[in-house]
């Protein structure tokens, strides 16, 4: 639980509305005027303040590394992340005083005018694949495997931060010979050689089951 | 008998229990979104909760509507209704 101040609104307008409405139903009062805004207030008012605070708060929780290593399958990402002895990209980046907390949401969003809708429906779709794509009941030695990108992953979201402007970008000899590969997304930024894989542990555990057969895609 | 006039018969007390009641359960959808922010509960809370809200504010605004209506067609009715205070409805209105 992410106890922030809308949370405990919502939960104050939530338990305010459940107080009316309980003594509306044990107390059976009259009908009347009085009543009927006080109703409006249990049913109308509080749960409507409960509803916008919840929503945002939820959708809040869902950007948080703890959410996205929720799911089983996502335990080795997350513990990779969580070791401070780590030295993979998605570790360095988890260790971010300003973001590293949503570390996972920040690399992997969207970006743009429709970036958040667009990265909320990809997230239905790991729900739907966790439920009902047998993702569920996958052994994590296997999902480390077989689960992968659904596409390659975009440089713009490394942008975001790193930009491509700077005098301590543009000096790196690789950067500048490879500028219009890295905008092309043909060369990614987490490539061998490069910077590395943000998640190493599911190359080597690709290297170590090929050929074995692939899983559908899900975008992490 | 269609569904909206069975709607349209049945109490108002029954109506605004039946709101109380699906506001109470859209709620407590809410509330455990907040406390487990998992995926289920986050997901079901924004789509079920929200509905069991949506439902119950209408079926108070049906109430009211209702007892607009029936107030108003029983001071038209009744000779001298309209000096006549409204009787609010309990529960024998059952």
């Amino acid at each position: 639980m992410h106890s922030s101040w809308l949370t405990i609104i919502s939960l104050l307008a939530a338990a305010g509305a459940a107080a009316i409405l309980l003594t509306f139903l044990v107390r059976r009062p009259a009908l009347d005027l009085g009543t009927k805004l006080w109703l409006f207030v249990g049913i109308g008012a509080l749960p409507t303040v409960a509803a916008v605070t919840s929503t945002v708060s939820g959708m809040e929780a869902t950007t948080h590394r703890e959410f996205c290593g929720s799911c089983h399958v996502m335990t080795s990402h997350y513990q990779d992340s969580s070791n401070l002895a780590s030295q993979s990209l998605a570790a360095r980046h988890s260790r971010n005083p300003f973001f590293g907390d949503r570390a996972c949401y920040v690399c992997h969003a969207d970006y743009g005018m429709y970036g958040y809708p667009v990265t909320k429906a990809g997230g239905m779709r790991h729900v739907y694949l966790y439920y009902f794509g047998g993702y569920r009941q996958m052994p994590l030695a296997q999902a480390n495997r077989e689960i992968h990108l659904v596409k390659p992953y975009n440089n713009l979201n490394c942008r975001q931060c790193h930009t491509t402007t700077a005098q301590v970008w543009r000096r790196v000899p690789d950067h500048e010979s490879l500028r219009v590969e890295l905008e092309s997304n043909r060369v990614s930024c987490a490539s061998a050689g490069c910077h590395g894989s943000a998640h190493p542990f599911t190359k080597f555990a690709a290297i170590e089951s090929k050929p074995a057969a692939s899983a559908p895609g899900l975008e992490r | 008998m269609t569904f909206l006039q069975r709607i349209l018969q049945s109490s108002i007390l029954t109506l605004t229990r039946i709101a109380c009641v699906c506001a109470l359960l859209g709620l407590s959808l809410m509330a455990y979104s907040l406390i487990d922010p998992r995926a289920i509960p986050v997901i079901v809370a924004m789509s079920l909760g929200h509905a069991f809200g949506f439902a119950a504010f209408g079926c108070y605004l049906l109430a009211v509507v209702l007892d607009a209506r029936r107030s108003r067609v029983g001071s038209q009715t009744t000779p001298g209704a309209e000096s006549a205070p409204h009787t609010p409805i309990d529960a024998s209105d059952q």
